[in-house]
């Protein structure tokens, strides 16, 4: 029987909420014996091999947040600056498209290690402008237009 | 600042690895909808889902040298392209529109919510993802994002509790539509604080969920989406307290109705609130809420202890749920 990959996968996560989510003590060894439950005996080598090693790394601690940089910093700043965009619809483009040019820039001089980070920035700004120009659906001043 | 476009051709590496990772993707949280039309390009910018065509962008240099299980000097960027797998397989996995549904909300705050919940799921599902994928260990920190990823998820966080938890609450965002993100987010709310009180389906229990939508809309939203994360944990507590007294006028108005005398004069049962039971949930209500914690954790059947809440909002909220109206249809929780 194949490994149920969504049945796993939420399950990973509520396990991972509730040992990493520190509100309460959690019986890590216990989560662990029950994802474990789900792999199935006859599941393929591939499944066994990487759920084993997921599953024992429930045990440590997460990785340390990242150092940020003075220009990561920036770019931080920047984002806040012009996210939401205020004004007429064609000067909210105007700044988004100013915004992320001005962070594409900043990455442009990161190191190898932050500069997608910081373009990852630009995705949400991009994505507004998009939406900004060719809507997807009208876009209306007040929620509920059905309604 | 325009963005150039390089197609990938179907039978590249390139192209095979990132169906590859798509198909597996969908496979970890399956929807009925898949709008990429199978073209892939390499962006000069940050790429995206086209929205008209269905067409999927991603920068360059993240496609090409991220989309490799080959040893790297960069896991990072591994790492991000993976992400950005996951979040393009997410929004291509959704309807953005509902005709006709009088919950959808058409202000640009769905398109932040739309952005947000692809982010949060990306982060929710990376760690499965990437290992099922063949990908190493690979550090990533989804939540370093300010912005639509900081708003969307502490809506989440607000809205999850013991009957519709986080998981559930993001399986459902996953299968859209996006102008309804916000309807489901409220009836997450519903379900997990005003399940025994509120009317079932239809068109009252559509009005309730519009009452909660339009504090979630709260100018604040628009402030929490501007924050850094660390800023924006304190605009999501007061976003918090909002939706905590909200919920409260709510249950007070049908706690009223079902104490009123029944046609026979029987008085009918009324759902009271229980006491609450730990003293820093009630010195810090929107952290309550935050937590999820009420009713008492696993605790189904047990009433909602959300109580102290704010009485002047109890008092105030005096308005009655409309009946329905044109083209309102019931809509059903699809889990």
């Amino acid at each position: 029987m194949p490994l149920d990959l969504p049945a796993f996968n939420d399950a990973f996560g509520r396990a991972r909420d509730r040992v990493r989510g520190g509100v309460q003590a959690v019986d890590v060894a216990a989560e662990q014996e029950k994802l474990r439950a789900l792999v199935p005996a006859d599941a393929s080598d591939h499944d066994r091999t990487w759920t084993t090693q997921l599953i024992d790394d429930l045990a440590e601690p997460p990785p340390p947040p990242p150092v940020r940089s003075d220009l990561y910093r920036e770019a931080v700043r920047i984002h806040i600056a012009v996210y939401p965009p205020k004004g007429t619809t064609e000067e909210k483009m105007a700044m988004l498209a100013e915004g992320r040019r001005r962070i594409w820039e900043i990455a442009d001089r990161a190191t190898a290690d932050e500069e997608d980070d910081i373009r990852a920035m630009t995705e949400d700004l991009k994505s507004m402008e998009d939406w900004l120009r060719d809507p997807p659906v009208p876009l209306t001043d007040t929620p509920f237009p059905n309604g | 600042m325009a963005e150039s476009a390089q197609r990938v051709p179907e039978d590249s590496p390139t192209y095979r690895e990132f169906s590859r990772l798509y198909d597996l993707a969908r496979q970890l949280r399956p929807t009925g909808v898949d709008r990429w039309n199978r073209e892939l390009y390499a962006t000069s910018g940050p790429g995206g889902l086209d929205q008209r065509t269905g067409a999927i962008g991603i920068h360059e240099p993240l496609l090409r040298a991220g989309l490799t299980r080959n040893p790297t000097d960069n896991p990072r960027r591994q790492g991000r392209a993976l992400a950005t797998v996951l979040n393009r397989v997410t929004q291509a996995g959704m309807e953005v529109d509902a005709p006709g549904e009088v919950n959808a909300v058409g202000t640009t705050q769905s398109q932040g919510l739309h952005e947000g919940v692809a982010a949060v799921r990306a982060a929710n599902d990376f760690d499965v993802f990437t290992r099922s994928a063949g990908y190493p260990h690979l550090a990533f920190d989804g939540t370093q994002q300010s912005g639509a990823y900081v708003a969307a998820n502490d809506l989440i966080q607000q809205a999850s509790g013991p009957s519709v938890d986080r998981l559930k609450l993001i399986n459902r965002l996953n299968n859209g539509p996006a102008v309804m993100h916000f309807d489901q987010l409220a009836e997450a709310v519903v379900r997990n604080r005003l399940q025994e009180v509120a009317p079932s389906e239809g068109a009252d229990r559509q009005a309730v969920r519009r009452e909660l939508i339009t504090t979630m809309l709260h100018p604040q939203w628009d402030s929490l989406a501007q924050r850094s994360p660390e800023a924006g944990q304190h605009v999501a507590g007061e976003i918090g307290k909002a939706l905590n007294a909200k919920v409260d006028e709510i249950r007070q108005r049908f706690q009223h109705t079902v104490q009123e005398p029944a046609a026979d004069g029987v008085r009918q049962q009324a759902v009271e609130p229980t006491p609450v039971r730990d003293s820093k949930q009630s010195e810090v209500p929107a952290a309550r809420f935050l937590s999820g914690v009420a009713p008492a954790a696993g605790a189904l059947g047990q009433r909602p202890s959300l109580g102290d809440g704010s009485r002047a909002a109890v008092e105030r909220g005096t308005a009655t749920v409309r009946s329905r109206g044109p083209g309102e249809s019931p809509r059903r929780w699809g889990d």
